[in-house]
Order: structure tokens, then sequence, then C-alpha cells
């Protein structure tokens, strides 16, 4: 028996339209149980504050603190890294067995689970090389972790920069260089960005290979070379030690609300910068 | 005048193991108008490409034999590949405006040869703008993106982008064929106020066009207008078809760099070696054993072009 196709039609439709829907429930679900729990517990000095008693009480200032600096070094190191390796693959070499191979690598590299990273942070940065549990041994093992997804990005951004740009930038008389500077990265930029974006969300968020390497000591980070606390780290001794459920969720939510706020005012930023260049 | 500024001399260009530009022979002389014709795949492009060294982006591209600018071979170990693009400005088929404003575009040549200074740089866009036909049109927004200019405006800005290289050679690929007519218009205007200034090759398959670009009292000197042949397989349908044009027109024909064929079997060889699909066969020229009026030339050319693709049209059919 054949159906009708314009039942099929209407099926396909309540299908795809319930998927959808499924989807965004479970993230509305999520993030709306998250900030239920935690909002409330979230004021100035939750956020402003040093933690008191293992983070019994007490804000959670010095995890914001050791956030924000390990997720900059992390992308300050991997940012020049990796868009320089896709400029390099794209621009500076012709597609071969080579190329192929290194992203391969990068691809792979992506596939790793973050625990593994942590322990090859560990085992290099912390106890061969002597970091010890530091911001830089920490900030290095998360840029090789976000750097197949930065050089991915940025490649992909690179590639889908029309070729007749770089064709008229040549006959205009520019070099290599003013053209990858002048013509190919501002046209790629909002891909790059988006792909740095990314990685900071999943700085931000990483727990595992930070804990190796990062360790969670709870105070202000005064040099590189300090230990320090990420927030997500915080949220995990807080639950799993069993210290205080609702400053865990608190955590949690002000997690959620930066990255969140992080991704907005970069596509804001974006946008504005797309209208200049189109 | 008459000084030839480009030569191009058993030149060849391979992409990989195919030859895209077999064994070309060609005088180009300063301040004339070189008009290529040629059905899509016969190499045109390549052969612009060539004369400035876009082919250089090309991977597996490779050339032989030699061009000359100015009697220096422009695939030399010390040529400045740099130098040589600015010294030949080039437009597309398609308008390819910069993703920037419309004086960052004419800018964007001049800047990256080094030149500071916005005064300086703003003299420089008006001057072009207005050469390229277009400052009437933008002289109020400027710095609005070229992007939102129709594709008529858009052709011009890329003309005014070459003329802040301050080129000696133009180097235009079918300029208007993807553009209206009035668009096609202006840019011819503005094509025809600059020959007397820059030698101009034109790749086009508009033989009206060719013949109206050429078309000032000035220009009447037949040396000044040349066509490109292209793509032929069979020679001896070429070899009638300029035959006849000889026997009707009364004069002679010029195959190659300007050597008289005035019989058949000299003509026949030296089409020989080209006798290959999708290359270009050589250089069509004519010339009346009397000087002619200009006007009856240009019939003469656009006859001899039109026989031409028809018989293309029958080797297809």
């Amino acid at each position: 028996m054949r159906l009708d196709p314009r039942l099929t039609q209407r099926v396909v439709r309540t299908c795809l339209w319930a998927m959808t829907a499924v989807t965004i429930a479970i993230l509305v679900f999520i993030i709306f149980f998250i900030l239920r729990k935690g909002l409330p517990v979230i004021d100035l000095g939750f956020l402003t504050e040093n933690s008191v008693d293992m983070g019994k009480g007490g804000g959670i200032f010095t995890t914001i603190v050791g956030t924000v600096v390990l997720t900059a070094v992390a992308i300050l190191i991997a940012t020049p890294l990796g868009v320089g390796t896709a400029i390099f693959l794209t621009e500076y070499t012709w597609e071969s067995s080579v190329t192929r191979v290194i992203r391969f690598g990068a691809e792979c590299l992506a596939g790793i689970p973050s625990i593994i990273f942590g322990l090859f942070g560990f085992i290099l940065f912390v106890t061969k090389l002597g970091f010890g549990w530091s911001i830089l041994s920490g900030g290095l093992t998360l840029a090789f972790m976000i750097l197949p997804t930065i050089i991915r990005t940025s490649e992909e951004a690179i590639k889908s920069v029309p070729s007749v740009y770089r064709t008229v930038s040549f006959s205009l008389g520019g070099t290599k260089w003013q053209t990858v500077t002048r013509v190919v990265l501002p046209s790629a930029l909002p891909g790059i960005v988006t792909g740095i974006i990314l990685s900071i969300g999943r700085s931000i968020g990483e727990t595992a290979a930070v804990i190796f390497t990062a360790g969670s000591a709870l105070r202000i980070p005064t040099s590189l070379f300090s230990s320090s606390r990420t927030m997500s780290v915080h949220f995990y001794i807080l639950a799993r030690e069993g210290i205080s459920m609702p400053r865990a969720y608190g955590t949690a939510a002000v997690l959620i609300i930066a990255i969140l706020a992080i991704n907005i005012t970069t596509y804001y930023l974006m946008n504005k910068f797309i209208r200049k260049y189109s | 005048m008459s000084s030839v500024a480009i030569r191009v001399d058993r030149f060849s260009h391979f992409f990989g193991a195919e030859a895209t530009l077999y064994d070309l022979d060609l005088d180009i002389f300063r301040n004339e108008i070189l008009g290529i014709i040629g059905p899509a795949r016969s190499g045109k492009s390549t052969f612009l490409c060539a004369l400035n060294r876009l082919n250089d982006l090309v991977r597996w591209s490779r050339v032989e034999g030699l061009v000359e600018i100015d009697g220096r071979d422009i695939y030399g170990p010390e040529v400045d590949v740099i130098e040589l693009r600015r010294k030949l400005g080039m437009v597309f088929a398609t308008p390819v405006p910069l993703p920037r404003s419309i004086f960052e575009n004419v800018a964007f040549g001049p800047r990256m040869a080094g030149v500071r200074g916005r005064t300086r740089l703003k003299e420089i866009v008006r001057d072009c703008l207005e050469k390229g036909g277009l400052w009437e049109e933008v002289k109020d927004r400027l710095d609005t993106s070229a992007l939102k200019l129709s594709g008529g405006q858009q052709q011009r800005l890329c003309l005014a982008r070459i003329l802040a290289l301050t080129p000696e050679f133009i180097l235009l690929d079918e300029p208007t064929s993807g553009l209206d007519p009035i668009s096609t218009m202006k840019i011819e205007d503005s094509l025809r106020k600059l020959k007397k200034d820059y030698t101009i090759i034109l790749v086009t398959n508009n033989v009206k066009q060719a013949a109206r670009i050429a078309d000032q009292p000035e220009f009447a000197d037949i040396h000044k207008m040349k066509s490109l042949y292209a793509a032929f397989e069979d020679k001896s349908k070429l070899v009638m078809l300029l035959t006849e044009c000889m026997r009707n027109e009364g004069c002679h024909i010029f195959i190659g760099s300007e050597i008289p064929m005035q019989a058949i079997q000299e003509l026949s060889v030296v089409a020989s070696p080209y006798r290959r699909r999708g290359q270009i066969l050589g250089v069509v020229g004519v010339m009346g054993p009397t000087r002619m009026d200009y006007g009856r030339t240009l019939t003469l050319v656009e006859t001899t072009a039109n026989l031409l693709s028809r018989c293309l049209t029958e080797d297809a059919a």
C-alpha cells in the first residue's frame, strides 16, 4: 500500500517539529534547573568574597579569578599557534599527503578525552618540567586540548574566503602576507572567533584536565606558577565532597551565565565588525 | 608608437600534462588595443594570467617559451613578480570588489605599495574614480561598502582600482560579460578615454565591442586592432575562410607575429603547429594592400570572426 505523500509530509513535519521541541526543552530545563537552584545563593558577596572554610561559606571570587586567568593563558597560547597552523595549512602549502596527515592528527587530538590530556599535562608539565600544579601547567594543557578545535574552525573559516579575493589581492600587487593579513583574515575572522568562543567555553567548563594540572588551591594566584582552582573544579569538589550543595549550584549558575554572556557579547561585537566590512 | 611592448615567443602554458596555450607567437605594441576573441576554455584568460603571472598561484602550472615585457623575460629569475603585477592591472569577468569600503578598495593597491597619508590617498582615489567614470555616483558615499554597489558600478570600481596601481597595461577579461547594456556602455566609455595612455588587452566574445572601443579616428591605424583567434581543429576550414576573406575584401591577412601570408601554402604551414583543440591558434591580423578606411577594416575583422565562429558551431554540431 502506498502512503499518501501529503500524509507523509504531515507526519514527517510533526516528527521533526517534535525532535526540535524535545531538544530545546531539554536545554531549557537544564538551564532553568541550574538557575533556579543556583540563583538564590548568588549575591554581590558570593561573587566578590573569598571562600571560607573550604567553600562552606564565603564567595567564589578566587575561583572566578582562577577561571579567567587559566582560560586567558590557554587562549593566548592556543590562538596564535592554532591560527598560525591553519594559515600555513591553507595558504602556504598545497594540499598533499603531509597536510592530510597533519589534519588527521589534529582531528584525532580533538577526540581524545580531556582526562587523558590532564594525565599528559600532569606527567609532562607538572612533574617532568617541574612547573608543579600551576596556572602555567593548566593553561598549557588546556591550550593543547583546544588547539585542534581552533585549527579546524580557523581552517574552515579561511577556506571559505572566496579564492577570487586572493586573486584580486595578488593582481593588485599584494604579497602573500599582505593578502593573508588584509584580505583573508578579515573575511575569515567571524569563523575564527567562533572557534575561539567554542574553545573559551570548553576551557571554562573543563574539570578533569584542570584538576590534574592546575590543582585546586583556594587562593588568588600571584604568578603563573601558583596553583589555582577554577569554577568547574570548585563545583566538582563542593558537590563531590558534599561540602555545600547550594554553593555548588550557585557556582554552576555563575558558570552558565558567564558563558552565555561571553557568547552574546562576542556575537554582538562580531555583527558590528561584519557590518563594517561588508 | 609601434614599439613592441610585449613579445610572446613560442610560449606554451601547461596545467599538469594538459597544454592550455601552445606555441604561441605574438607581438603587442605599445598603446595598441589588442582584442582576443575565442570560445570558452580556449585559453584566453590563461593568456592574460600568463602575462601578469597570476597563473603562478595555480598548482601544477608550468610555462615554456618566452614572454618579454620591455625586453625583459618576465619568467626570468630576477623578476619582481609584485612589481610586474602592478604594471599589468587586470579586470576580471565578474566584478570582485573586496569586502571593504569604496575608498579602501581603490586605496588597496597604493596602500600595499606603501603609500601612506590620508590626503595623498584621497587624491589618488578621486583621480582614479574619475577616470573609471564612477566619481560622480559615489563621491558622497566613499565610506560605504563596495558590495552595496550595482554590478556595473562594481566593475567600474575594479577598473578604478587597477588605475590606482599606475599600470602600463590594462588586461580586461571579458569585463562586461555579466553586465547590462547601460553599464557596458559606461565601461566602454571609460576604456575609450583610457586607451591613449595605456596598452589594453581585451578579451571579449563581442567583436562589436572590440570595434566600439577602438573606434576613435586617431586609432584608425590598422596595426592597432588585431584579433587573436582560437580553437581551430580543422585548419583547411580556417584557411578556406581566410582565403575567402582575402578574396572578398582584397587584402592580406597576417597570421602569427605580423608575418605576411600571401599564399595559402604558407598559411597552412603556420597553422599546422596549432592543430590542437582548445588552444589559441595565432593572431589573425588584417591589413589592406592600401590603407583602407577604418570602418571597413572593422567590418572585415568582424566578418572573419563571424565566419570563424560559424565554422566552430558547425564543428560542434
